[in-house]
């Protein structure tokens, strides 16, 4: 008689708990995708700015949306501090705020793609700093990029 | 108190120790993470942030997968394969489904039989394959998350390294799911065939997964001790 109670409670509560699991699965979801959005957004306007600090001749901003290892990078090629080896490569710049083709992250990485220039950016606490610029695709090998930390 | 606490000992000692490997292995998994993203010379991450990555969700992931189909495989194989002499195994001959009788379902059923046991139709066939669908469900689902979490970890990997990322369709025909799949695939397998065979000819006296000390090597298939 008891199991046959037991049964019955169970038998109603299973369709909530299924209900309450489909709900917080939604939910999450729903969090999931607004947070990447704004994580793209983030990284696309952390590409953006880089470009128009480049495109500007702003060298000092540029470095400043470097990541740490892009910088040393282009320390130790140039021999040159970063505000004056800017000058010394040939980064893709763009002012246009409607060029971007697309945008991919990725955990704390994350691509945005241009006309004519692929980005790369590393997430970091200060935000998202770029990693590589002036990059082409090459297949199945790495992006030839004209600055890079990798 | 004392007495639910004997009486679901098992349930309780490894539900436990799962929570503490599970935590355990988050902060080891930390670590390491870090590690590689120092080399690299990428930002660290916190605790939250990593439990709650795609890293640590594949590598979570790709063990429950194949734990699961390892035991939907031994709860569903062992109605039909036989190994002769193991605890783990039916006796010779009484392979399949069984007859109601011995399943005590239908006329069979008694007063403490659970009522989808009790009840014909589609509940009472569910119910006879209820632990299998279940973990058969579960290894499904797992797999599935393992599919989704590693594409973004695997994704990560491959921007960090300048490379373009893949689609859910590309990753799960690349080496890198098949991989992480096999590798814990063939353990999961050599686990049910060394216990089949195993418990054939050794002993642990006083447990369930084997047959009593003094029984013999070829005989007393599915008697336990």
């Amino acid at each position: 008689m008891e199991d046959r109670t037991a049964g019955t409670t169970t038998g109603r509560l299973a369709p909530r708990a299924l209900l309450a699991v489909v709900v917080a699965g939604l939910l999450l979801t729903g969090v999931a995708c607004g947070t990447l959005r704004s994580r793209e957004n983030a990284a696309v306007a952390a590409a953006r700015d880089f470009r128009l600090a480049v495109a500007t001749h702003d060298a000092s901003a540029a470095c400043a949306l470097m990541a740490p290892q892009t910088r040393r990078e282009l320390r130790q090629t140039t021999k040159l501090p970063c505000v004056r080896a800017m000058g010394a490569v040939e980064i893709p710049a763009g002012r246009d705020r409607d060029d971007v083709r697309r945008v991919d992250v990725f955990g704390g990485q994350a691509r945005v793609e241009f006309a004519g220039d692929t980005v790369f950016l590393a997430e970091f606490p200060t935000g998202w700093r770029v990693s590589a610029a002036g990059c082409t695709p090459r297949g199945d090998h790495p992006y030839d990029c004209t600055l890079a930390g990798v | 108190m004392r007495s639910f606490l004997r009486n679901n000992s098992l349930t309780l000692v490894f539900g436990t120790a799962f929570l503490a490997t599970l935590t355990a292995q988050a902060f080891v998994g930390l670590a390491d993470f870090n590690q590689r993203q120092v080399a690299e010379g990428f930002a660290q991450v916190s605790f939250v942030q990593f439990v709650t990555s795609s890293e640590f969700g594949v590598d979570v992931m790709e063990n429950w997968q194949s734990e699961y189909l390892q035991f939907f495989l031994y709860v569903f194989g062992t109605v039909w394969l036989i190994q002769r002499g193991s605890p783990e195994s039916k006796p010779v001959g009484q392979t399949g489904w069984e007859s109601d009788k011995d399943q005590l379902v239908g006329p069979h059923a008694t007063e403490d039989s659970p009522a989808w046991a009790r009840a014909g139709g589609l509940r009472l066939r569910a119910y006879s394959h209820s632990l299998a669908l279940v973990m058969g469900v579960i290894f499904l689902a797992s797999w599935f998350a393992q599919s989704i979490a590693g594409r973004v970890a695997y994704n990560e990997d491959q921007l960090g390294q300048l490379q373009a990322p893949v689609t859910w369709l590309e990753y799960v025909v690349s080496p890198d799911f098949w991989n992480r799949t096999l590798q814990n695939w063939q353990s999961e397998m050599l686990a049910l065939v060394s216990m089949a065979v195993l418990s054939v000819y050794l002993r642990q006296r006083g447990s369930p997964e084997s047959k009593p000390v003094g029984a013999p090597h070829d005989t007393a298939t599915g008697r336990t001790g």
